[in-house]
């Protein structure tokens, strides 16, 4: 059992110690956070993952609950955290539930996609 | 790989109390492990029963342990196995895997390696927006490939056939926010030995396998409906059960053993930890009768994905593109 033991543990650190690789982009956190409700309107919004992100590949849109699309500007990745795509919104926000609908390409050419709602307070 | 070591530890061991100690062991004992991605869902490698995709991922070590019971109702035997999977894409919805595992047990003393089983795993049918997968599997184990007969705890002679099912369904599609970090998955197993008897008359079983997961996924949580604690993202908890019936081809009952057709199984509560690499997965296996184990035994996973680790060599399908991602 040792020997095996030793042969699991060696293995695994040569997987993780020779990935010069990167993973699915899930996101981690936002702000506006996931399912926050925020007083007054954002300037933008921020959307971090847990991995870099492609800027050509990756974009967000904002919608009222009811579906009617917001424009936005253009979603662009943080120079200087190159996990974090920001969305200039141009225009305040009357109060209500938005939804965000990201998708984004991780480095390593994985998408991944998803949607979720913040408020802002009346 | 859990179904065939079941109904194995079913059909031949020789003593009662070993041969619950298998049946009980190996219950719960890994499947063919790997992650699957739908749409926005991130189906964990469960440890009871298999998820329900096809992906490129190296379970190693997979554990399990348990304690089987006498049908008298005094203890049997500690019972542990540790075990490894390949799993390779051929496609991006056709999967090969391989594996096989070391098992052995304490009072009386005892071990050795089960026989190598391989599958070819086809997703059938999915759909990114509502989270959903339907896939099939042929599985073979291959007679005569692990221990031998001498060995204190030998690997079956004979090989032996599953046609599997599986589903996955997840509930982010649904009107309630709390629904959706809802996952479900199932599996359904139809078992046949490619030899009827063994050469002490005992009988092989045709068996069936059936088992399903509940997951909720604060990693879904966290990016879909409200944001948590760092600590939290990455978990998705579950709660597991898997069976398994002797359906035909049964010996007779005999004086002071379980009956050849009784269900075995495990349920209980199992979490998963999802990292960028790999993921570890740990349950408490609580067994359903004498015949499954005497108490809670535990299954454990580490598992790592070879797509993320190396997309463009190892981690990607051997024709075509990679699995899409996402909903567009």
């Amino acid at each position: 059992m040792k020997t095996m033991r030793l042969s699991v543990l060696a293995f695994a650190a040569c997987l993780l110690l020779a990935s010069a690789a990167w993973a699915h982009a899930f996101l981690d956190h936002a702000v506006p956070a996931v399912g926050a409700t925020v007083q007054g309107s954002p300037g933008d919004l921020q959307i971090a993952f847990t991995e870099s992100i492609v800027a050509a590949f990756s974009g967000a849109t904002l919608a009222t609950a009811e579906g009617a699309a917001i424009p936005t500007g253009k979603a662009a990745v943080d120079p200087s955290s190159p996990n974090v795509m920001r969305v200039p919104l141009g225009q305040k926000l009357k109060p209500g539930t938005y939804v965000v609908t990201w998708h984004v390409v991780s480095v390593d050419t994985h998408h991944t996609s998803g949607s979720y709602k913040f408020t802002v307070a009346p | 790989m859990n179904a065939s070591f079941h109904t194995r530890a079913l059909r031949r061991a020789p003593k009662p109390h070993m041969l619950a100690a298998c049946a009980a062991l190996l219950a719960g004992a890994p499947a063919a492990y790997a992650h699957t991605i739908v749409g926005d869902r991130v189906f964990p490698a469960t440890l009871t029963i298999d998820d329900p995709g096809v992906n490129d991922e190296l379970a190693l070590p997979s554990f399990a342990t348990m304690t089987s019971a006498n049908a008298d109702g005094s203890p049997g035997s500690f019972n542990y196995s540790m075990g490894w999977e390949y799993a390779k894409t051929i496609t991006a919805d056709l999967g090969f895997s391989v594996g096989s595992a070391f098992n052995w047990q304490t009072r009386p003393s005892a071990q050795g390696w089960s026989n190598i089983e391989t599958q070819l795993k086809y997703v059938l049918w999915q759909d990114a927006k509502s989270e959903s997968i339907v896939a099939t599997a042929f599985n073979v184990e291959w007679g005569n490939t692990g221990s031998p007969q001498s060995a204190s705890l030998p690997s079956d002679p004979f090989t032996r056939l599953t046609f599997k099912l599986y589903a996955g369904k997840g509930f982010g599609d649904a009107s309630a926010d709390w629904m959706k970090p809802f996952a479900i998955t199932g599996e359904y197993d139809f078992s046949v030995p490619t030899r009827s008897s063994n050469s002490d008359g005992s009988l092989n079983p045709t068996t069936i396998t059936y088992g399903a997961t509940l997951q909720c996924s604060l990693l879904y949580m966290n990016s879909h409906v409200q944001e948590l604690p760092w600590m939290f993202r990455q978990l998705v908890p579950a709660f597991e059960a898997v069976f398994t019936t002797p359906v035909s081809n049964l010996d007779q009952n005999a004086p002071g053993a379980f009956g050849t057709n009784v269900t075995t199984g495990v349920v209980g509560p199992s979490l998963y930890y999802i990292g960028k690499y790999f993921e570890l997965g740990v349950m408490a296996q609580l067994p359903i009768n004498s015949a499954s184990g005497a108490h809670v035994g535990a299954l454990a996973v580490v598992d790592f994905f070879l797509d993320d680790i190396a997309p463009d060599t190892l981690g990607k399908p051997l024709f075509g593109a990679p699995q899409a991602r996402g909903h567009y």
